[in-house]
């Protein structure tokens, strides 16, 4: 018999508005978690999933600002309100974004760091360390510096920190958003044993995922308020057409094509390229591989053989079809490595071709190097000579700002690349570089076309006045998406746009890699997604990690 | 990043944080009291190889410590050196006159600022903010958030820096040419200014807040994981060193 230790969250009527703004993002949210409850909230992109969170862990609106209404109690007491002593122990929140919250500069310290101010005393700090930083598989990276982290392995220093903390309720937003899949189904392990510890668990996520099935209970956010609750299979059985609609399941072949057409979101290019194919659905079985199973060639191939089922039905991506391709390939990577100055390897040796009008996956578990391997191509980072062809000419030595002519390069974190005011200026910014109003060009028809198409399908023609700051996550990726898009040019590479999308966010930039590519540009995009993009690619250049032999890169007719 | 705390075992590394705190103020002090150039050259010298040999800086960060202040330091050279009265004139070109009191005034007070500028890298590079901060607290009774906020500032630097090199990139990505000509200078600089600044301002509120959220000033005080051990030299040697500091303000 488990002891429940943990906390019960009730809320009735809760509602919340954010300073300045005029409607309230959510409303009405009446529900309540009994300890060592497992409850998955899930929602589309700007459901208001993220703010839940932060009403729950009290920043919102102690330090944050806002208005709330309602009454929401943590075992009986009012996180916004009740001594900090006292939430800290009832509740830890992991937020949306682990750079947000790393804190200290140093791994293991960010786990002693919440221990610390609860006045845990040294050895027991040291036993936390130990046991959050083994958890998320960093304890051999335990003494490293954080800036030296990949994304994946930041949100993984971001959970132990709060795992260390021991609090009876843990609240998780996105916690899987850059993880790989064998630390998708660690995470998911440690939330059974938290659960199993009678702790309280609330985990947030933008699509029906494996933790909101593996969840006791589902709570569907849209719009601010809940549309659904109840337990995962029911939801799935009864609710599955809604839920899609919602974008938090992929969608019926056929329909998603319709769907996109009725809404004009479909480009003349796209169109005549045919209909847009949904995303397929992800391999609904959790992911139990171990992270020493290498999936390379072997694995790549046989997970693609058992999504290939659920993918026949969907017509292919029209990058697929038989085309003039150039006889040189546009990009070529000759034994592309990189070690940062101090000796440790980022990346191994990759040898991959990348094609005109193709579609290529970079994939590859936390830390194997997708991000180094694209800021090399970039220019961003010193690739060693001769590894790196363009069109058969080596790039050493070209300048960044001369290569941003021939490549589009979407970053990670989209708030790096925001430098407009508001939406609309976001998106022309390419066009003008940085001109004020007066000086700049009057923009051509097409270029104005090309800009409303971009931001019809990025289903941001709503928001042209709204600071891109103040969009929520998905749309930020989208944005920052459509401004490099704003130029033609021959290569894009996007880092980690998938990251955290719901379905339909997913779908919208497919639509818009699709229409650059029957522009006859290639993508190289990384994702952690690659069961639910495979699909669309035509190759996968799959990194080796740590204690794994070289990198592959593995044409469409192995998929 | 050239001003952040680096691991290593060197002498200065080894020193505690609060004897070695004690240390650098005193050598403010003399370098505030010596008034001649030669003196200041001498005391210069001194705390370089201070840094270079018990600190293990290398002798290029040194240097770009050295070329960093330089960029204020020469020109206010040049502004002293010609400003300051003196009666042995040593050059005379129109109305600009220099003279050997000027030119010691000038570079007594330019090899202060180099003297207090490589001190204080030497200090931060070699001190483990997490130590200064857990003595600062434990054997001073420094409130720990007033403690943090010392190490938050010496930790932010470094922050601004990666911040920058990511918004460099960022900007570069978005196909900016570096400037040419004065106004495209100035408007390139200002772009990356405001964007630096605006992301550092969000990156303060979400630490903040993180910190909040971990239970940061639940408690007036806190534990500290790591203990630091306090030699008794160390404590002697930045006693003596007082006491030296002292009789040098009494002589000069």
């Amino acid at each position: 018999m488990i002891r429940l230790i943990g906390t019960k969250v009730e809320c009735r009527d809760v509602g919340f508005m954010y300073d300045g703004e005029e409607r309230p993002v959510l409303h009405q949210l009446s529900f309540t978690v009994q300890p060592g409850e497992w409850t998955a909230v899930i929602g589309a992109s700007g459901s208001g999933k993220s703010t839940l969170c932060q009403l729950l862990s009290g920043l919102l609106p102690r330090s944050g600002g806002g208005t709330r209404e309602g009454v929401l109690l943590l075992d009986g007491m009012d996180p916004a309100s009740a001594p900090l002593a006292d939430v800290t122990e009832a509740m830890g929140v992991l937020f949306q974004d682990p750079d947000a919250q790393l804190v200290q500069g140093i791994v293991e310290d960010e786990a002693a760091f919440g221990p610390e101010n609860l006045r845990v005393a040294p050895e027991e700090i040291e036993r936390r360390i130990v046991a959050s930083l083994t958890a998320v598989d960093l304890l051999d990276r335990r003494s490293d510096p954080v800036r030296s982290l990949s994304g994946g392995q930041r949100q993984r220093t971001a959970i132990a920190a709060v795992l260390a903390l021991q609090p009876r309720l843990y609240v998780f937003d996105d916690a899987c958003a850059s993880l790989d899949a064998a630390a998708q189904a660690r995470f998911l392990q440690l939330c059974e044993a938290l659960q199993g510890e009678g702790r309280t668990l609330i985990t947030a996520s933008g699509r029906f995922d494996d933790a909101a099935r593996a969840a006791q209970r589902v709570i569907v956010l849209d719009g601010g308020t809940f549309v659904l609750d109840g337990p995962p299979e029911e939801l799935l059985r009864r609710c599955g057409e809604q839920l899609a609609q919602l974008g938090l399941l992929p969608r019926p072949a056929g329909e998603a094509a319709g769907g996109a057409a009725a809404r004009g979101a479909v480009a003349p290019q796209v169109a005549r390229g045919g209909a847009a194919p949904p995303i397929a659905p992800p391999i609904v079985a959790p992911v139990t591989a171990p992270a020493e199973d290498a999936a390379g060639m072997q694995g790549a191939a046989s997970q693609s053989a058992s999504a290939a089922p659920t993918t026949a039905a969907a017509p292919n991506a029209p990058a697929a079809a038989p085309a003039a391709r150039p006889p040189e390939p546009l990009l070529e990577l000759r034994s592309l490595h990189y070690s940062y100055p101090g000796g440790r390897e980022a990346l191994s040796p990759v040898d991959a071709v990348l094609e005109a009008r193709s579609w290529a996956l970079l994939t590859g578990e936390n830390g194997s190097g997708k991000t180094t391997l694209s800021r090399l191509i970039m220019g961003l980072l010193p690739a060693p000579k001769g590894s790196i062809l363009w069109r058969g000419e080596d790039l050493t030595g070209i300048p960044v700002h001369r290569r941003a002519e021939r490549i589009g390069y979407v970053f990670q974190q989209p708030e790096y690349m925001f430098t407009a005011p508001n939406v609309w200026e976001e998106l022309v910014y390419s066009l003008h570089g940085g001109l004020s109003a007066a000086k700049r060009p009057e923009m051509t028809d097409a270029e104005r076309s090309r800009a409303n198409h971009l931001l019809e399908t990025a289903g941001l023609a709503k928001r042209l006045h709204m600071s891109p700051y103040l969009l929520s996550q998905g749309e930020k990726r989208l944005l920052s998406l459509i401004s490099q898009m704003i130029l033609a040019r021959p290569l894009y590479i996007l880092d980690e746009p998938t990251s955290g999308m719901d379905y339909a966010a997913m779908e919208r930039i497919v639509q818009l890699c699709r229409f650059v590519i029957d522009e006859g540009a290639a993508i190289l995009m990384i994702t952690h997604d690659p069961d639910i993009m495979r699909p669309y690619a035509d190759s996968v250049i799959h990194l080796r990690g740590r204690n794994q032999e070289e990198s592959v890169h593995i044409p469409k007719q192995h998929l | 990043m050239l001003i952040q705390y680096r691991r290593g075992s060197s002498l200065l590394h080894r020193y505690d944080p609060l004897s070695k705190l004690v240390i650098l103020l005193c050598t403010a002090v003399i370098a505030m009291m010596l008034d001649q150039a030669w003196q200041q050259g001498v005391f210069l010298l001194l705390c370089i190889g201070t840094a270079r040999f018990a600190g293990q800086l290398t002798w290029r960060s040194l240097l770009l410590g050295i070329r960093l202040i330089a960029v204020v330091a020469i020109p206010y050279f040049i502004l002293t050196g010609l400003t300051v009265k003196g009666e042995t004139v040593w050059m005379q070109w129109g109305p600009l006159t220099i003279t050997t009191e000027g030119l010691n005034a000038a570079g007594a007070m330019t090899l202060r600022m180099f003297t207090l500028f490589l001190s204080s890298m030497a200090y931060i590079v070699t001190t483990d903010p997490r130590e200064l901060v857990a003595e600062l607290n434990r054997r001073l009774g420094v409130p720990y958030r007033f403690a943090f906020g010392i190490s938050a500032a010496l930790t932010f630097i470094p922050l601004l820096e990666q911040e920058g090199a990511q918004i460099r990139a960022a900007q570069q990505v978005r196909g900016h040419q570096p400037p040419k000509g004065l106004m495209s200078r100035i408007r390139y600089v200002l772009a990356f200014v405001s964007s630096v600044l605006l992301n550092a301002l969000r990156r303060v509120q979400q630490t903040a807040g993180a910190m909040e959220a971990k239970g940061f000033g639940a408690y007036p005080d806190r534990t500290f994981r790591q203990t630091v051990n306090i030699s008794p030299m160390h404590v002697i040697s930045a006693f003596a060193y007082v006491l030296l500091t002292a009789l040098l303000g009494w002589i000069v």
